[in-house]
């Protein structure tokens, strides 16, 4: 059980590295709100961009972030502590109704997703570029984001 | 109502628009502009404006507040509030000598700013301040109208006993015309949501007006058009945030420090709510007529055009809100009971939009008219104030 959400960034950001490699940024400032961590894969010149917004309770302060993240994203995640994912999953509609992911994630780095949201052009074509130009250089390596959306 | 802009960084903007017909004239900030630019300033510009002297703090030369002859320092170097009791006559003097200077509409009687107002501030106020102005202008005889410029804290809203201590200091002078209304604000939110804060404002303004005061209200934002069903004479439209909404700290050299730029919004008369742009962009990507939610004026083609970058320096929205907001002020209908009616109807009005705009996008909380309904229920609270008696 986590206790602070510096504690749940943590577990989540070896998470990230052990799943889906160590290409993301984090707590990236200068977009649309600043999210906990962005995720990136490049294939082809092709860059698809995850957002993820921890929270340990909250959802809909963090469905709100999490659709500023549709901005710059091809997907936004709002991840709750396990203990209180309840209250988002009895409003799943309204991730639904705005394509946000919802995962839940604990300690033991048990990350579930509740609702699979599709990929899709983000909104703002300057942050876009804003975001492609930062990790254009990037050589980290990535694994494939598939399992993040439906 | 007249709509004033309350000048300050990139007063450019201000006296551009009202060069163009947009407001009724300009309300000038010391700390932004040096005193020999605003009396090299044509006469038209000053003639239906006023000065914002901006004592608030004695001794913080912050800007280009120490070009007027009567800044405090340029009398004696700290001053500090004891030198008042040597200084406070020849300070009025130079305070009214140079407005009279510049041949603005109004005179008006600066005041100072405390966190936490001291027992003595009212009598303090009217030794240093209000009699030595009075007593100059008498002298010489001057006839022009004449604003007490009065700061108002929360505290003086909310609690009654106080509230009547200010408003009874207020309307106790002989001589002064109306007042210069700057309401405190606090709030972290861009609009004001706190029920009894706002209900209170429009009490305050509505004895003022009942006391046969001039009541021109400093630091708007979209509030104003709330306050004027209590029927001040004139509200304020500013540029950057800081002239919205009063914080001590725009006359603090603190803050120079590092701070973060705002996000560039929009406001629109539809919605009653500035909108930040990367929401817009969301709706241009999802709403196709997204366009209807925002007014026409000369500079919505541009800033609606894919190559226009947004940012909160660019002039164009600040332009675009001046033109827009002084419309809807102007169309406000002058009888009370009417404007009350046209408000509360405008107030429905966005909240459908903003239902429809929620279809699909989803807003935070500065951006979502959460403030629309608050706004409703303070004005039919004040409207059983009205019919109570």
């Amino acid at each position: 059980m986590f206790t602070t959400e510096q504690q749940m960034s943590i577990m989540f950001e070896k998470f990230l590295k052990e799943n889906f490699g160590n290409s993301y940024l984090k707590e990236c400032q200068g977009l649309f709100g600043i999210p906990d961590f962005v995720y990136y894969t490049k294939q082809d010149k092709e860059v698809s961009i995850v957002s993820f917004e921890l929270k340990l309770k909250d959802w809909k302060r963090a469905a709100k972030q999490a659709f500023r993240y549709k901005s710059f994203s091809n997907i936004a995640y709002v991840v709750l502590a396990s203990k209180s994912a309840n209250a988002a999953i009895n409003n799943i509609e309204l991730f639904e109704k705005y394509n946000i992911g919802l995962a839940k994630f604990d300690s033991n780095k048990e990350f579930e997703i509740l609702h699979k949201p599709k990929a899709s052009k983000p909104y703002s074509d300057d942050l876009s570029q804003k975001i492609v130009s930062t990790i254009s250089a990037s050589r980290k390596r990535s694994k494939s984001i598939a399992t993040l959306s439906c | 109502m007249k709509v004033f802009h309350q000048t300050g960084y990139r007063d450019k903007w201000n006296i551009e628009s009202y060069q163009k017909g947009v407001g009724d004239g300009l309300v000038f900030s010391p700390v932004n502009i040096d005193a020999d630019k605003l009396l090299a300033l044509d006469e038209s510009i000053k003639k239906t404006g006023f000065l914002d002297p901006q004592l608030y703090l004695l001794n913080e030369p912050k800007g280009t507040l120490h070009t007027y002859p009567y800044f405090p320092g340029n009398l004696k170097p700290d001053f500090t509030t004891p030198d008042l009791d040597d200084s406070h006559i020849h300070l009025a003097k130079l305070c009214i000598d140079f407005q009279l200077q510049n041949k603005f509409q109004y005179l008006v009687i600066p005041t100072r700013y405390f966190e936490d107002y001291p027992s003595s501030y009212f009598v303090q106020s009217t030794d240093y301040f209000v009699t030595p102005f009075c007593d100059y202008l008498f002298k010489k005889s001057i006839d022009k109208k004449v604003l007490l410029s009065v700061i108002v804290k929360s505290i003086m809203l909310s609690d009654e006993e106080k509230r009547n201590e200010v408003l009874n200091w207020i309307t106790g002078h002989q001589g002064i015309d109306g007042v210069y209304l700057i309401f405190e604000n606090n709030f972290s939110s861009k609009q004001i949501k706190d029920f009894e804060y706002l209900l209170n404002a429009l009490k305050f303004i509505k004895i003022l007006k009942d006391n046969e005061m001039e009541v021109h209200i400093g630091y708007c934002n979209t509030e104003a058009l709330l306050y004027s069903i209590a029927m001040p004479d004139s509200i304020t439209v500013g540029s950057y945030e800081n002239l919205r909404s009063f914080g001590i700290k725009r006359f603090q050299d603190s803050e120079n420090g590092p701070m973060r730029s705002p996000n560039a919004r929009l406001y629109s008369t539809k919605l009653l709510q500035w909108v930040e742009y990367q929401y817009i962009q969301a709706m241009k990507k999802l709403i196709p007529d997204y366009e209807k939610f925002f007014d026409d004026s000369e500079f919505k083609p541009l800033m609606f055009t894919p190559d226009f970058k947004w940012h909160f320096n660019k002039s164009e929205p600040y332009k675009h809100y001046f033109f827009v907001f002084n419309n809807q002020i102007k169309q406000l209908p002058h009888s009370q009971i009417e404007r009350i009616e046209m408000l509360k109807g405008s107030i429905k009005n966005a909240l459908k939009l903003f239902t429809d705009i929620e279809n699909v996008v989803l807003l935070n909380d500065d951006s979502n008219g959460s403030h629309l309904s608050t706004w409703f229920n303070v004005i039919n609270a004040f409207k059983k104030e009205l019919s109570l008696e």
